[in-house]
C-alpha cells in the first residue's frame, strides 16, 4: 500500500537511547517495513531497512530517544524545553509491543475518564469521576493542547502515599504517534513532571509504545520510578490489546464520544484534517456509511 | 417474520453457560457477542463492543442487571441495552445514542439461541425444521452437554459428527441407532437399558473456519441416565475430535481468530423502537391511600419476558404511565431499586409510585384515584433515570407535597450507604403527610407544616444557612417552591452546580434559554425553536432529517451550515475561529444569539 | 517480616503476593527491575536463586525460589489445615500437587508468549501460543466436569480453592497479552469469576476485580455502583 506523506516522511522512535547495547544490532519493523538499526561504540545510531540491499535510512538521536524515518522528514523536531532543564532527571520507562493501532495508544494516553477505572486506586477511584471541562486549543506550529485538566487521584505518583490530591495535567499531541502530558509534581509545587508517548507504529495493528520520563525527583531510584510507569501502562495493555476494531475509526457515528472526550475528539478531527489514514479504520467507507447532510467543511469520513 | 429473518437463529450457548454474575464470550459468523443473564433470569445477547472506544464487553462485568464496561465504567441496563450510567459526566443521563447493540435472543431446548439480525425483545419463533429438533414431547428432557469447538468449515464439521456413534462404546456397534442429518444438524436416536434416548447435535458457525458443536440430550424426565452422559459425551467428543484432528481434517489450534479482522454486526430493520419508548404491561399489586389526596400504587410487570424490567434504577428515576384518561403521565418511583411489593403475589420486583389527586386535573390523575384498583393492568415504561444524585459529598433534600416521592428513593440510597444526609419536608398539614413508614427510616427528617409561603421562604433561607458544606441540595416540588430555593441559594453564594432539581423533560438545563426562528432556505419552510428543544428535534419532527450521535455538541455529527444569523455556540467540536465566523453550528445543542437562523437546508 | 523480591508485572510474582494478601500476612516488597533491567541475573539476586528467577521469598532467613513451592510453604506455615493445602488427604494433596505442577506448563507457554509479544523476548512465540491453547483446553474440559459435581467449581475436588488455583490463575488470566483468547474456554473463564471472587483477592496491572456475587455485599459508593 502507498502511504500518505504525513505519515511516511516523519520521524518514529524504534528505542530509548539507554536500552540500546553499542555495537548490537537490533531488527524491528516499522510502518510494515523490516528494519535494523545499530549504535557505535560513541552512542551513533544508524539504521537500514533489512532487504538484501540494506538500503539505509535516515536516523538520529534526539530527547534519549533513537529516531528513524523511512521518507524524508522535516528538518525540525518538536520542541521540549524541560528535556534541558538540570535539575531534570531523564530516563525511559520501559518499552512495550501492543497488538492495536498505535493511534489508539496515543488517545487512550490522552484521556482521563478511564483513570478510575483502569487505573483503580492510582490515578483515580470511584467516586471521584467526573471529569471537568477543560479547554481545547489547537496552537504554533500546529499542535493540539488540552489546558486546565485536573483529576483526583489517590496515587498519582510513584512517592504520593498522602491519601490522594487533584492533579493537574496538560496534554499535547505534537504528531499523529507522538503524544506528551504533564502532570504536577509532588515534589515541586508549580512545575511539572513530563511524560512522553513516542509510538512506534509497527503495522497499521501493531504498535510499540516507548515512554521518556522526566521528572522532578531526588529521591525515587530510577527503578522506581519506571516500575510505577510499568504498572500504569500495564493496566492500560489489558484494555488496548481488546479494543476492535484495531485501527482508530474517525467516525464518530461508529464511537460515541461525550464531552469528557473532547481532547480525542480533537485529536481524531485532526488525524482526519492531516488526511492520515494509516492506522485508521477505513472499512466503514466500504460499507457506504453516507457523510452526514449538511457538511461544508472539507471532513473525509472514515 | 420474513424466512430471511426467521433462518437466521442459531444456538451460540448452552443454558449453563450463562452463569450467574458471569459474560460468556461466544462469536457467530464472526461476529462477536457477550451473551449474560441478569438476576431476574432475562437473557441478553450483545455485540461484544462498547460503542464509546470499542473496549470487549466481555473484559467488563455483569453487575446483576447491568454490565459495566471496563474502560470507562459505562453501565448498559438489562433488556434494551440502553447506557443508564457515565461516570465521566455523573450528574447527566446519558444521551440515548449511547446502547448496546442488542441481538434477539431466545432459550429453548436448554440452548440459548440468537439472532444477528433482529434486535432485543423481538419475539423469537421455533427453530425450524433444518435443526431437527423440538420441544421434548411429554414427560421428556432435554439437557445441554458440553458444546465442542471444532477448528473447521461447517460442512466438515457437520462429517465429523456423524461419526459420533462409533466413537462412543455403547452406540458403537449399536444396531438400532438411528441417525438423521440436516446441513446444520445431527440426530441420534436409540434405546439403552429399556428408555428411548435422543442425541441432537447443532452446529454453530461461530466463524469460516471454526464450528461450534452444541450437543442436547432429551431422555426421560426422571431418567437417572443423564447423571454419567456430561462425562460420557465429553470423552467420546473428545476421541472424535482426536481422530479428525489425526486424519487432517481439523486443525488442533485456531486457524484465525477475532483480532485478526473485525468483523461489524449485521445492519438491523430501522422501524426497531427504541427499548426506552415501549410501554410494558404492569399489575397493580397494591392500591394505599398514604395521605389525603395521595394514594401509592405498587406496579410490576405482568409478562413474563419483562420480570427484571422494573427491578433496576437509579434513584431518583421515574417512569411514564399511560393513565386510564389515555394520557401519558410522569410519576416518580419512591421505592429503592430491587424492592419486592409487599402485594406481589410472584415475588416479583417492582415498584411504587404516589399519585396525587390534582383539582384541576385533565384526567390524568383524576383517572388514577378513580379508576385503578388492585389487580389492573396499565402500561408503564421502563424507569428513566434523568434526576440523579451526585457520586460524592452529601445530601440535603427539599421536598414540597408530592414531590416528596423521587427524594424518598434517594434519601433511601444515602441511609443504605451510610452517606450524609437531611430531608426537608414541607407540607400543608399532619395529613397531607405521605409514606411515614419510609420517613421513619431515614436519618434526618424535618417536617414544615402548614407554612404560609412567606413562612416557607424564611424556613428555606435558615436552613441553607446552617446546611452542612458538604452536601448538595435536591429539590422536588412545584415551580414557586424552586424558584424560591434557587433564589436563596444564589443569595448565599451557593453554586448554581449543587442544586439539583427534577424537571420532568429531557437532559441539559434549559434555564438561559430563549425561543427563536430558523429559516429553511432550501425550501422557504419558517419553524420555531421553543426552549426546552433542540434546533435537531425541532428538524427532526418536520422531517428534516439532520443526523445525530453524541447529542452533546462533541462529535460534529450534526453540523448545519448557517447562512445568516449569529448562533450561540453550546458545542465543544469546532475551534474558537470557527465559532467566531459563525458560518456552521452544531444542531443538537446549539441555539440562537439573533432572533432568526437562516440555514443551508 | 517476609521480604519478597517482586516485579510488579510478572504473573509468577503475582501468585505470592495474591496469596500474601487472601491469608492477611504482611510483607515487605523489594522491588527487582526485570525488564528493561533484567536485575533478576544480577550477581545480588543470583546468589539468593541461581536459576535467575523471580519470585524469591525470605522469610526471616528462610530463603525460597519457585512460585509454587512458595505457596506451599506459606500455605502450611501460616494457614496450616486449611483448604489451600490439605496435606492431610493424599488424594487432595496428589491433586494440588498435579495442578501445580500443571502452573509450571503454564509458565513455559502463555507466560512465555507474553514475554515474546510484550518484551520482544527471544522465544518461538508461536510454539507458545499453541502449547498454552492445548492447556487451556485441557483446563477447560476438567472445569466444565468440576462445576457440574456438588463439591466442584475448583481445579480439585472439595469444594473449596487451593493453591492450585492461585498458581494457575494469573498467565490466564493473562493470557490474551501474548496472543491467546480465552474465547474457546467457558468454563475456565467461569472459573476465573470463582477465582475473583475469593475473599481478600487483588489484582495486578491487565487483570481487573469481577463484580460481587450474589451472595457477597454490594461494595458501598453511592450511586456509581447502583
Amino acid at each position: 500500500m502507498t502511504i500518505e506523506s504525513v505519515v511516511w516522511d516523519e520521524w518514529y522512535p524504534v528505542a530509548i537511547a539507554e536500552d540500546v547495547t553499542p555495537c548490537k544490532v537490533y531488527k524491528t519493523r516499522l510502518l510494515g517495513h523490516s528494519i535494523e538499526y545499530a549504535c557505535d561504540a560513541d552512542g551513533r545510531v544508524t539504521a537500514w531497512h533489512g532487504n538484501a540491499e540494506r538500503t539505509p535510512c535516515k536516523a538520529l538521536t534526539r530527547y534519549h530517544t533513537h529516531w528513524v524515518s523511512l521518507g524524508d522528514p522535516p528538518e525540525r523536531f518538536f520542541a521540549l524545553p524541560e528535556f534541558d532543564e538540570p535539575d531534570r532527571r531523564t530516563l525511559g520507562g520501559g518499552s512495550m509491543t501492543v497488538h492495536v493501532s498505535g493511534l489508539r495508544a496515543i488517545e487512550n494516553f490522552l484521556d482521563m475518564a478511564h483513570f478510575p477505572y483502569v487505573h483503580d486506586g492510582f490515578l483515580g477511584a470511584e467516586p471521584y469521576t467526573d471529569v471537568l471541562p477543560y479547554d481545547v486549543s489547537i496552537e504554533p506550529p500546529g499542535e493540539i493542547f488540552a489546558r486546565n485538566c485536573r483529576f483526583f487521584q489517590p496515587r498519582g505518583a510513584s512517592t504520593s502515599n498522602d491519601g490522594g490530591y487533584d492533579t493537574d495535567y496538560i496534554y499535547r499531541v505534537t504528531r499523529p504517534y507522538v503524544a506528551l502530558l504533564y502532570k504536577s509534581s509532588p515534589h515541586h509545587p508549580g512545575r511539572m513532571d513530563v511524560i512522553g508517548l513516542f509510538v512506534q507504529p509497527l503495522t497499521e495493528e501493531w504498535c510499540r509504545a516507548h515512554t521518556l520520563l522526566l521528572y522532578l525527583d531526588e529521591t525515587t531510584p530510577d527503578s522506581g520510578l519506571r516500575l510505577f510507569q510499568q504498572t500504569i501502562f500495564g493496566q492500560d495493555l489489558m484494555l488496548l490489546s481488546n479494543e476492535i476494531p484495531k485501527k482508530l475509526p474517525l467516525d464518530s457515528r461508529f464511537e460515541i464520544p461525550v464531552r469528557a472526550d473532547a481532547m480525542s475528539m480533537a485529536y481524531r478531527r485532526w488525524l482526519d484534517q492531516r488526511g492520515v489514514r494509516y492506522g485508521t479504520y477505513r472499512e466503514l467507507e466500504a460499507q457506504a456509511m453516507p457523510a452526514p447532510a449538511g457538511q461544508t467543511l472539507t471532513r473525509a469520513v472514515a | 417474520m420474513s424466512e430471511a429473518l426467521n433462518s437466521a437463529w442459531f444456538p451460540v450457548a448452552g443454558a449453563h453457560d450463562l452463569a450467574e454474575r458471569h459474560i460468556f464470550a461466544g462469536e457467530l459468523h464472526n461476529v462477536e457477542l457477550a451473551l449474560w443473564r441478569d438476576d431476574d433470569g432475562c437473557v441478553n445477547a450483545w455485540d461484544n463492543r462498547c460503542c464509546h472506544r470499542g473496549a470487549r464487553l466481555t473484559l467488563g462485568a455483569n453487575t446483576g442487571h447491568r454490565v459495566r464496561c471496563q474502560y470507562h465504567g459505562w453501565q448498559y441496563r438489562s433488556g434494551d441495552g440502553q447506557c443508564i450510567v457515565l461516570p465521566a459526566a455523573s450528574q447527566t443521563p446519558p444521551p440515548t445514542s449511547v446502547c448496546a447493540h442488542t441481538f434477539a435472543a431466545v432459550e429453548r431446548n436448554d440452548l440459548v439461541w440468537v439472532n444477528l439480525n433482529l434486535p432485543a425483545g423481538h419475539p423469537a419463533c421455533p427453530p425450524q425444521g433444518d435443526w431437527l429438533i423440538a420441544e421434548p414431547g411429554a414427560g421428556r428432557t432435554q439437557r445441554a452437554l458440553q458444546s465442542f469447538v471444532l477448528h473447521a468449515g461447517a460442512a466438515t464439521a457437520l462429517a465429523g459428527v456423524q461419526r459420533y456413534a462409533a466413537f462412543d462404546a455403547r452406540l458403537s456397534g449399536d444396531p438400532s441407532v438411528a441417525l438423521r442429518s440436516s446441513p446444520r444438524a445431527v440426530h441420534l436416536s436409540w434405546n439403552e437399558d429399556g428408555q428411548a434416548l435422543q442425541l441432537f447435535f447443532l452446529l454453530q458457525p461461530a466463524r469460516t473456519d471454526k464450528t461450534l458443536v452444541h450437543a442436547v440430550l432429551e431422555a426421560p424426565a426422571d431418567a437417572v441416565a443423564l447423571g454419567p452422559w456430561p462425562a460420557r459425551h465429553q470423552a467420546a467428543m473428545k476421541r472424535l475430535r482426536h481422530r479428525l484432528i489425526d486424519e487432517g481434517r481439523v486443525s488442533d489450534v485456531p486457524l484465525s481468530t477475532a483480532d485478526d479482522a473485525y468483523v461489524p454486526p449485521p445492519p438491523q430493520p430501522k422501524v426497531r423502537q427504541r427499548g426506552s419508548e415501549r410501554l410494558l404491561k404492569a399489575r397493580v399489586t397494591r392500591v394505599t391511600e398514604v395521605a389525603q389526596d395521595i394514594r401509592s400504587f405498587e406496579l410490576e410487570p405482568e409478562d413474563q419476558g419483562d420480570i427484571g424490567a422494573l427491578a433496576d434504577f437509579i434513584p431518583g428515576a421515574h417512569i411514564d404511565v399511560l393513565t386510564p384518561a389515555g394520557l401519558l403521565r410522569q410519576y416518580s418511583i419512591v421505592s429503592a431499586p430491587g424492592e419486592i411489593n409487599a402485594g406481589s403475589a410472584r415475588g416479583v420486583r417492582g415498584v411504587t409510585i404516589a399519585v396525587k389527586r390534582e383539582p384541576d386535573s385533565r384526567g390524568g390523575s383524576a383517572s388514577m384515584h378513580g379508576q385503578i384498583r388492585e389487580g389492573a393492568i396499565v402500561e408503564v415504561s421502563r424507569p428513566k433515570n434523568h434526576f440523579r444524585l451526585a457520586n460524592s459529598g452529601g445530601a440535603l433534600f427539599l421536598a414540597a407535597g408530592i414531590g416528596v416521592t423521587p427524594l424518598l428513593s434517594m434519601a433511601g440510597q444515602m441511609a443504605a450507604t451510610g452517606r450524609l444526609h437531611a430531608l426537608h419536608y414541607f407540607s400543608r398539614g399532619a395529613a397531607h403527610v405521605a409514606f411515614r413508614e419510609r420517613l421513619d427510616a431515614l436519618q434526618d427528617v424535618h417536617l414544615h407544616l402548614g407554612l404560609s409561603p412567606e413562612a416557607t421562604l424564611a424556613q428555606i433561607q435558615s436552613i441553607l444557612a446552617t446546611m452542612d458544606p458538604q452536601m448538595d441540595i435536591y429539590v422536588c416540588g412545584p415551580r414557586p417552591f424552586l424558584d424560591a430555593i434557587v433564589g436563596a441559594a444564589q443569595a448565599l453564594g451557593l453554586g448554581a452546580d449543587r442544586v439539583h432539581f427534577e424537571l420532568f423533560s429531557n437532559t441539559i438545563s434549559h434555564q438561559n434559554d430563549k425561543p427563536f426562528k430558523v429559516r429553511l432556505a432550501r425550501s422557504g419552510v419558517e419553524l420555531n425553536v421553543p426552549v426546552g428543544q433542540s434546533l435537531s428535534d425541532v428538524l427532526s419532527e418536520h422531517g428534516i432529517a439532520v443526523e445525530t450521535s453524541c447529542e452533546q455538541g462533541v462529535c460534529g455529527t450534526c453540523m448545519v451550515t448557517v447562512l445568516e444569523g449569529t448562533p450561540e455556540h453550546r458545542d465543544v467540536y469546532l475551534s474558537e475561529d470557527e465559532k467566531r465566523a459563525g458560518h456552521c453550528m452544531q444542531a443538537c445543542v446549539s441555539r440562537s444569539a439573533s432572533e432568526m437562523l437562516v440555514l443551508d437546508l | 517480616m517476609i521480604t519478597l523480591y517482586d516485579y510488579e508485572l510478572s504473573g509468577n510474582c503475582y501468585k505470592v503476593r495474591l496469596f500474601l494478601e487472601i491469608l492477611k500476612i504482611p510483607y515487605v516488597k523489594h522491588p527487582v527491575e526485570f525488564y528493561p533491567g533484567f536485575e533478576h541475573k544480577s550477581d545480588a539476586l543470583l546468589a539468593l536463586n541461581p536459576l535467575g528467577q523471580l519470585p524469591i521469598l525470605d522469610d526471616a532467613g528462610f530463603v525460597m525460589r519457585d512460585a509454587q513451592a512458595i505457596l506451599s510453604y506459606l500455605a502450611q506455615r501460616y494457614a496450616p489445615g486449611s483448604h489451600w493445602y490439605p496435606v492431610l488427604d493424599a488424594r487432595r494433596l496428589g491433586e494440588t500437587n498435579m495442578w501445580l505442577a500443571f502452573a509450571n506448563e503454564l509458565t513455559a507457554t502463555s507466560s512465555a508468549a507474553r514475554l515474546q509479544q510484550l518484551f520482544e523476548f527471544e522465544l518461538d512465540a508461536d510454539k507458545a501460543r499453541r502449547g498454552a491453547y492445548r492447556l487451556f483446553r485441557i483446563l477447560d474440559e476438567h472445569l466444565w466436569l468440576s462445576e457440574r459435581q456438588p463439591d466442584g467449581g475448583w481445579l480439585c475436588t472439595g469444594g473449596q480453592p487451593t493453591i492450585a488455583d492461585l498458581a494457575c490463575f494469573p498467565y490466564v488470566m493473562l493470557a490474551p497479552e501474548g496472543g491467546i483468547s480465552l474465547l474457546d474456554f467457558p468454563a475456565l473463564r467461569r472459573w476465573t469469576d470463582r477465582v475473583k471472587r475469593i475473599a481478600g483477592f487483588t489484582v495486578m496491572a491487565g487483570i481487573f476485580p469481577a463484580s460481587p456475587s450474589r451472595q457477597q455485599a454490594p461494595t458501598e459508593h453511592g450511586a456509581i455502583t447502583m
